[in-house]
């Protein structure tokens, strides 16, 4: 589904991704995971187009993505969470989901017409997603004035329902209460069961472990071990990687 | 008299508000001072002179064409000028001076082809002003007024009813956000240049039936625009437009007390204030 072939991204000398490569298998959970300022957010903004690889090659299924925009990848099929809530402050909940659901039509004379308004179906999904994170009963609140929780929960709900085929997830469970840990967690079992393939980065080992079939992980910008959780776990040079010598 | 200088508040603050609304969509979406817009206004009134009053083409489809001149005008602006800069990751300060010189080129342009010389549209002959309670106001007047009513109606529709504006409201939040749902935020700065400057477009040519032409004619009125966004809240269409009436109320009040050569300057004294004591203007909001 996803594939890294010896990416490099250097920021001056500080080689942030130096060399790596992994694969990831679709419909399963993938977990990155790495001590801090291994390159793994920067992993994630070099596919979702955010940074220019120095070298290297990304492809999602068998398109090359490598370098592409944003708005390029994420219409062939990347939808992303971001590391804190990346909303539409000024945006409704409800108008940050239908942005998402379908973004790329804006041809102008069928906007003037309205031809193309956010048909009755795409307004149920956006129903049903909102219904999935607890927050159809407030759909015109504006965003920037929800909880940093709430703010999680919408843009998770707005990344699934963004037509996709991989999702990236940037540590989904990062400062959220221990209930909304719980309820991301059978979202994301949701999603696996339903066959969505999920990239993830978190920190948090037990969130990892109990949502992850395979684990990759990084240290200094290279991938140091990949395999399943029982096998990360009892990796040498993982726990020294965390750990230290 | 109040009810007079009430009236010209109004016709001032259509015709600002003309010039704002697209200058603060543009700043919106792009998030730069364009000032050529300025040229775009002056371009398509020149533009509506020369269809009409020089090659004799029917009034309307002399507009018609003036209107599109201008949207394509402000489109090839973004494309020659902002956007390669924005390629280059160029700071909004650049961008402002590149519009400045924009604007620049842009006024020589007309002076070069239409000469310095003051021009009339001769469409409607100086009219009989009609009045209300003692107060006067001509046909022309009436007509700025509700087209700029109905322009800010039509836009305000456009941004919050349909995708493209609801996109350009996603881009004018946040660019990176944006095209990690998949806008293209090029295109909407492209979209965002058209709309705003056919808007500049209509706002040109009803000020050139309503005055005369001269080639700095943009200059004045971007930087009345621009106090007026400043004044409403940079960046929010509704702040420009609710700016713009009450910079043409503070112009055409103030001169009730002063002498009428002051106007331009009580524009700029409250430009000054708003910036010193409140930069986010009235509907703006204040950033951390």
């Amino acid at each position: 589904m996803l594939k890294l072939e010896k990416v490099k991204k250097y920021f001056g000398g500080i080689k942030a991704v130096d060399g790596c490569s992994f694969a990831i298998a679709p419909k399963k959970i993938t977990a990155l995971i790495g001590p801090n300022g291994s390159g793994k957010t920067t992993i994630f903004n070099l596919i979702s187009g955010i940074l220019k690889c120095d070298s290297g090659r990304i492809f999602l299924g068998d398109k090359n993505i490598t370098n592409l925009s944003p708005h390029k990848i994420s219409n062939l099929g990347l939808s992303r969470v971001f590391q804190q809530a990346h909303l539409f402050d000024n945006l409704s909940i409800e108008e940050n989901m239908s942005i998402a659901i379908d973004n790329e039509d804006m041809k102008f004379v069928k906007n003037l017409l309205g031809l193309n308004r956010i048909s009755k179906e795409k307004k149920q999904k956006i129903k049903e997603a909102l219904n999935k994170v607890g927050l159809e009963k407030s759909p015109q609140h504006l965003c920037g004035e929800l909880s940093y929780g709430q703010k999680r929960l919408v843009e998770l709900a707005r990344a699934i329902i963004n037509p996709h085929r991989l999702l990236i997830l940037d540590e989904p469970v990062a400062g959220v209460n221990p209930k909304l840990r719980e309820k991301i967690i059978k979202i994301l079992k949701d999603l696996e069961k339903a066959g969505e393939t999920v990239l993830l980065i978190e920190h948090d080992m037990n969130f990892t472990f109990s949502v992850a079939n395979r684990i990759v992980v990084m240290d200094a910008g290279q991938v140091i071990a990949e395999g399943t959780p029982a096998n990360i776990k009892n990796n040498k040079q993982v726990l020294e990687a965390y750990l230290g010598d | 008299m109040f009810l007079q200088l009430l009236i010209n508040s109004l016709i001032a603050g259509a015709i600002y508000a003309l010039v704002a609304s697209g200058f603060s969509l543009i700043y919106s979406t792009c998030k730069f001072v364009h000032f050529a817009h300025g040229a775009v206004v002056a371009f398509s009134a020149y533009i509506a002179y020369l269809l009409f009053s020089i090659w004799g083409l029917n009034f309307w489809l002399a507009v018609i064409l003036a209107i599109i001149f201008g949207a394509f005008l402000g489109w090839l602006i973004n494309v020659l000028v902002y956007r390669p800069l924005r390629r280059k990751k160029s700071s909004s300060v650049i961008l402002l001076i590149a519009g400045f010189a924009t604007l620049i080129i842009l006024e020589s342009l007309i002076l070069m082809f239409f000469g310095a010389d003051v021009k009339t549209i001769d469409f409607i002959q100086t009219a009989e002003g009609l009045e209300f309670f003692g107060a006067i106001i001509t046909p022309l007047q009436i007509v700025i007024v509700i087209v700029s009513v109905i322009l800010f109606i039509l836009l305000f529709l456009l941004m919050k009813k349909t995708r493209i504006g609801k996109a350009m409201r996603a881009v004018a939040d946040n660019t990176e956000v944006a095209e990690i749902v998949g806008i293209s935020a090029e295109r909407i700065h492209s979209w965002s240049f058209i709309i705003g400057s056919a808007i500049a477009g209509i706002g040109g040519i009803l000020i050139g039936l309503e005055q005369n032409l001269e080639p700095t004619m943009g200059t004045n009125l971007v930087i009345k625009g621009f106090t007026a966004a400043i004044i409403g809240g940079i960046g929010s269409v509704p702040g420009a437009v609710l700016g713009s009436f009450l910079l043409g109320a503070a112009e055409n009040f103030g001169i009730w007390y002063l002498p009428s050569g002051y106007k331009d300057a009580i524009a700029f004294v409250i430009l000054f204030i708003f910036l010193l004591f409140r930069s986010q203007g009235i509907l703006g909001i204040k950033k951390s």
